[in-house]
């Protein structure tokens, strides 16, 4: 079903909420494939499904039917731990509301992913990540004493610390003024640039949208190109 | 690199991190609890080495095996195989003569060498200045207690006669190891030389000899002698020998264990607490770890290294505070031990290192284990979380509990009321709390401070319910090390107060009580105790002879021996009837019979039964009416067997009293001897500061292992208090943001935590008299009575350690901007 050129592949995934008594349908037979090195945005109207959605493909939570495969693994067919495997070194995050670990200074947030990947490295690499985000001066800080953009650019440098096959951005300027959005997406892009990273980003930014390859809009369950 | 490596790595790089504070409860509280139980454990290890050595004085040996039958010498090859040094001590009743005087004394054949343990004190006449023996009596010469010197109006150099020998009298001895059991022997005493033993003619057939022989050595050796000691043979230790010293000792160690289960019990607490705080906090990394692709495995193994990690730096921590505490008790307790302490021994500190186990699983397992599922969906859906698994971590929970008690207290007894008392107490303070925080809704609201205080309070209901919990907890942690024992020490100490009778006076003769009284009265002591004493020989029981009695060789010797037999109208406030009913007043004449417990026990009496025996040649049948437990460290006479005034005849009767003489006024007793002769003096002045001093150290060396339960219970304040902290930061932050000013909001925290910690105070106040109360009937045999003022205290330590807490906690929160807090804690 996929091959070395599709990273991501969908096919025909249905998600439910049960609210109360009944259940909701978020996705409804929902399919999608990217190709490796692509760059998707993914719109749509609030509550529409876009985070829920990301959760299927990252494998961070299950469909209720369809079939998912992520760099030839197939989610679906995984338990949690498998599903762990199959992201492992592979997937980085960026979310819109930074999810830095407070207790840890930007450089630890950074090197948390690379010490996982058992990186030998992982303080040179931090440091080095960090700084082209332009934070090289900031890496004992700690999350509190960042700016909002500065936080999503630590973010960003955890996320390309250990270079992934794709990153997934929830609303990754969501929370940040057009200026340091513009950034932001300067930056996200030129790692997408330089090593080939697939991107898949939920985004409600038009900016954002307008510098990706393919436009998806979620509607009523399924992906409209 | 496989997985549990790369997750002990992980753990370690965690560590190396600035330590989360919510870790400061799990660290603390484990190498608090490890200390405690290092502490006491080291230290009793000394203790129980020196015993054998010392309390040794107590029997002048470590061990002191008897027969009836002479000490073989397969016995002595033994012993010395086993590197023991023994010594052959024979012990009978004869009767020596001085010129025209005869008496009946203990007679004790000794060897050089005794006694091996403790030191015999002799001095040159009655009263003078005593010095160490320093052996035995030479060949010919013989030592006498003062008892038989005034007897016998002996004088230096006097000549004795012991069957077929001519002994001079060269010393009286004042102190002899071994000879505490004084009313065992109310003869008088004699030492003298073994080596003439034989010559005395006195082992002849029909004498009744007791054959012992006085063991030292190492504790294993002993122990093997006495695995491989024929049946025929009672071997004793100086503990089993040591009643009055023993039990204080005894009492003293069971409060170092209930110090060390209290600190252990408090610690499981802030471990608790700890962990609780810990595991909220870890969820938010265990998400991100797992959405970057760790497993379930990894982050399990990470959990556990890292706990691995912080145990083993909590008992680092702890063996070290514990060797010092151990080196302190030790300081305090060595001038009780005449040779000091030995060093200790290793095996001390098992008791300390099986503590790190159940108190992690038994209290940090559950929340960490929830912690550790957290589902990687979290870093999206940020109310996701796994839910403590409540049921499994009450199970860990208990099972911690009781593991933790039997490692501590090994007696079913304690364990048993710390348990239920524990349990009792948690009942209790959840139902005060409760109870307590409705009463709140009543509480006049003036002031906005404090209105915004108490609806704070109100309103975090259940989470101020375990605050509560937890504060009650630790309150009652150090109520209970400060204010009840102090109380149960005093009331112990009270049993032994400070004109408790240093002299016993007995042999005095019927036809002499009226000049004794007179005497008495004229010098300052109106109203002495007097009490009647018999000899009575067991001759059958329900109308079994005796001799036929079916018993062991060590009940036979028992029962042939003369009873003391006394009669009373009145129950000693010392005694305590444990079935049937003693007499009443007008019971006078009554055929009935008080028995002591042991001695029930010991002829399998029951009420009823028909004991007959001989009192001076005249039959006496009495019947068993009640059977008595007596204090027999409450230095008054007791007896074995007590009938109504009026039954026993008194012809033959010799009265005992005693009496406290403060030393200055020593000079009375030679007055007293000059004035009847063959009164005998007791002396147990020395026995009785022993005691003094066991005591007053001994309290001081529970306070000291109390240190460490009431950090802890400082410990679990701070853990509680830090629980809520979270929470309270976003609420100021959210209450400054809309423009509630700083003062406001402190004195609306004041209100809270003054009322949180007072209400919490009062209510361990109330669990503290209780347990109190509880542990002074049940396990110390010292009463606690009503003690109102620990709920004032309770009240006010709670409210200023709550407000202290609170403030060392939150000082900074109310000056942080308000959207640092939002930003920081979103989404929690
Ligand atoms: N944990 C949850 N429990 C119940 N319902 C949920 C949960 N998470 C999401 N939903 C519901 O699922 C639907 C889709 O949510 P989702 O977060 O995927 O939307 P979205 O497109 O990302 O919206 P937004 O643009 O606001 O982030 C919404 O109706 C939401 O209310
Ligand atoms: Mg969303």
């Amino acid at each position: 079903m996929t091959s070395k050129d599709t990273v991501i592949v969908a096919e025909a995934v249905d998600k439910q909420i049960s609210s109360g008594g009944g259940s909701l349908a978020i996705l409804r037979r929902l399919s999608l494939s990217v190709a490796a090195g692509q760059s998707v945005a993914i719109l749509g109207r609030s509550g529409s499904g876009k985070t829920t959605l990301l959760s299927l493909l990252a494998g961070l939570d299950l469909p209720d039917a369809g079939r998912i495969w992520l760099d030839g693994s197939e989610l679906t067919a995984l338990d949690e731990d498998g599903r762990a495997s199959a992201r492992a070194g592979r997937v980085g995050f960026v979310f819109q509301s930074f999810q830095l670990l407070a207790g840890l200074s930007a450089l630890e947030n950074v090197m948390l992913p690379a010490e996982l990947a058992g990186a030998a490295d992982a303080r040179a690499r931090a440091a080095a990540v960090l700084s082209r985000v332009g934070l090289g001066d900031r890496l004992r800080h700690r999350p509190r004493q960042l700016s909002g953009g500065e936080q999503q650019r630590v973010a960003l440098a955890r996320a390309f610390v250990v270079p992934p096959r794709v990153l997934f951005a929830d609303e990754p300027t969501g929370n940040l003024d057009t200026a340091t959005a513009a950034e932001i997406i300067e930056q996200l892009f030129e790692f997408n640039r330089r090593d080939g990273t697939t991107l898949v980003l939920v985004t409600h930014d038009p900016h954002l949208a307008g510098r990706c390859q393919r436009t998806l809009l979620l509607e009523d369950g399924r992906l409209h190109e | 690199m496989s997985e549990p490596v790369a997750a002990a790595r992980y753990a370690l790089r965690r560590l190396r991190r600035r330590p989360p504070r919510e870790l400061t409860g799990l660290l603390g509280g484990l190498a608090l609890a490890v200390a405690a139980a290092a502490a006491v454990g080291l230290f009793a290890s000394r203790v129980a080495g020196a015993l054998g050595a010392d309390t040794g004085a107590v029997l002048g040996a470590d061990l002191r095996v008897t027969g009836v039958a002479p000490i073989g010498t397969d016995l002595l090859q033994r012993a010395s195989a086993l590197r023991l040094s023994a010594v052959r001590l024979d012990r009978f009743p004869s009767v020596v003569a001085h010129g025209e005087r005869f008496h009946l004394a203990t007679v004790e054949a000794v060897e050089s060498g005794y006694p091996l343990r403790g030191q015999l004190l002799i001095a040159d006449a009655p009263f003078a200045a005593p010095h160490p023996a320093g052996g035995v009596p030479p060949p010919g010469q013989v030592w006498v207690d003062a008892a038989l010197w005034t007897a016998l109006q002996l004088s230096p150099g006097a000549v004795l006669e012991l069957g077929h020998l001519r002994l001079s009298v060269t010393a009286v001895i004042v102190q002899q190891p071994g000879a505490v059991g004084f009313f065992d022997t109310l003869a008088p005493r004699l030492l003298f030389n073994r080596a003439q033993l034989a010559a005395s003619g006195l082992l002849g057939p029909g004498s009744r000899v007791e054959y012992q022989l006085l063991l030292a050595g190492s504790p294993a050796a002993l122990q093997r002698f006495r695995r491989q000691l024929p049946p025929r043979l009672r071997a004793e230790t100086p503990r089993q020998a040591q009643r009055t010293l023993d039990r204080t000792l005894d009492r003293a160690a069971r409060l170092l264990r209930l110090a060390v289960l209290a600190t252990a019990l408090l610690a499981a607490a802030a471990v608790a607490l700890s962990a609780r705080a810990l595991g909220l906090a870890w969820r938010d990394e265990v998400a991100l770890v797992k959405t970057l692709g760790a497993r379930r495995r990894f982050v399990a193994a990470a959990l556990c290294a890292e706990l691995a990690l912080i145990a083993l730096l909590a008992i680092a921590i702890g063996l070290a505070l514990g060797a010092l505490g151990q080196a302190v008790l030790a300081h305090l307790v060595a001038p009780m031990f005449s040779r000091g302490l030995p060093p200790p021994q290793p095996a001390g500190l098992l008791p300390a290192l099986a503590l790190p186990l159940p108190l992690l699983l038994g209290f940090a397992g559950a929340p960490l284990w929830a912690a550790a599922q957290t589902p990687p969906l979290r870093v999206l859906q940020r109310t996701l979380a796994a839910a403590v698994p409540g049921r499994l971590a009450a199970a860990l929970a208990v099972a911690a509990v009781l593991a933790l008690l039997w490692q501590q207290t090994r007696e079913l007894r304690l364990a048993g009321i710390v348990l239920g008392g524990a349990l009792a107490t948690l009942a209790l303070l959840a139902a005060a709390a409760a109870a307590l925080l409705l009463a709140l809704r009543r509480l006049p609201r003036r002031g906005r401070g404090w209105r915004l205080g108490l609806v704070a309070l109100q309103r975090r209901g259940a989470a101020s319910l375990a605050q509560m919990l937890a504060i009650g907890i630790a309150l009652l942690g150090l109520l209970l090390v400060t204010q009840v024992r102090a109380g149960l020490v005093a009331a112990w100490q009270a049993r032994l107060p400070a004109d408790a009778s240093n002299l016993f006076l007995i042999n005095l003769q019927p036809p002499q009580l009226g000049d004794f009284r007179a005497f008495m009265a004229a010098h300052g002591y109106p109203r002495l105790d007097l009490q009647p004493m018999v000899r009575a020989r067991l001759l059958a029981i329900n109308g079994t002879d005796v001799r036929r009695l079916e018993t062991g060789a060590g009940t036979r010797r028992w029962i042939d021996r003369e009873f003391n037999l006394s009669w009373r109208a009145r129950l000693g406030a010392d005694n305590r009837v444990l079935s049937g009913r003693f007499w009443s007043a007008d019971s006078r004449g009554r055929p009935w019979l008080s028995v002591d417990r042991s001695m029930a026990q010991r002829l399998q009496l029951a009420l009823g039964d028909r004991l007959r025996f001989d009192v001076g040649g005249q039959p006496l049948e009495l019947r068993v009416t009640n059977i008595r437990e007596v204090r027999w460290d409450s230095f008054r006479p007791n007896f074995f067997l007590l009938a109504p005034p009026g039954v026993v005849p008194a012809a033959d009767a010799q009265w005992i009293t005693s009496l406290y003489l403060p030393p200055p006024r020593r000079d009375l007793l030679r007055e007293l001897v000059a004035q009847f002769p063959n009164l005998t003096v007791f002396d147990i002045d020395a026995i009785l500061q022993q005691v003094r001093q066991t005591l007053a150290r001994a309290s001081r060396a529970v306070a000291l292992v109390c240190g460490f339960a009431l950090a802890a219970g400082v410990l679990v304040l701070l853990a509680a208090l830090q629980a809520g902290r979270p929470e309270r930061a976003r609420e100021a932050a959210l209450l400054r943001a809309l423009g509630v000013s700083r003062a406001l909001l402190w004195r609306a925290w004041l209100a809270e935590f003054g009322v949180l910690g007072a209400a919490s105070g009062l209510v361990a106040g109330a669990a503290a008299q209780g347990l109190g109360w509880a542990l002074g009937r049940w396990v110390f045999e010292a009463p606690f009575g009503l003690h109102l003022e620990l709920l004032w205290q309770g009240a006010a330590a709670g409210a200023l350690l709550v407000l202290a807490a609170g403030w060392l906690g939150l000082r900074r929160l109310p000056s942080t901007p308000p959207r640092q807090v939002l930003d920081a804690t979103a989404g929690d």
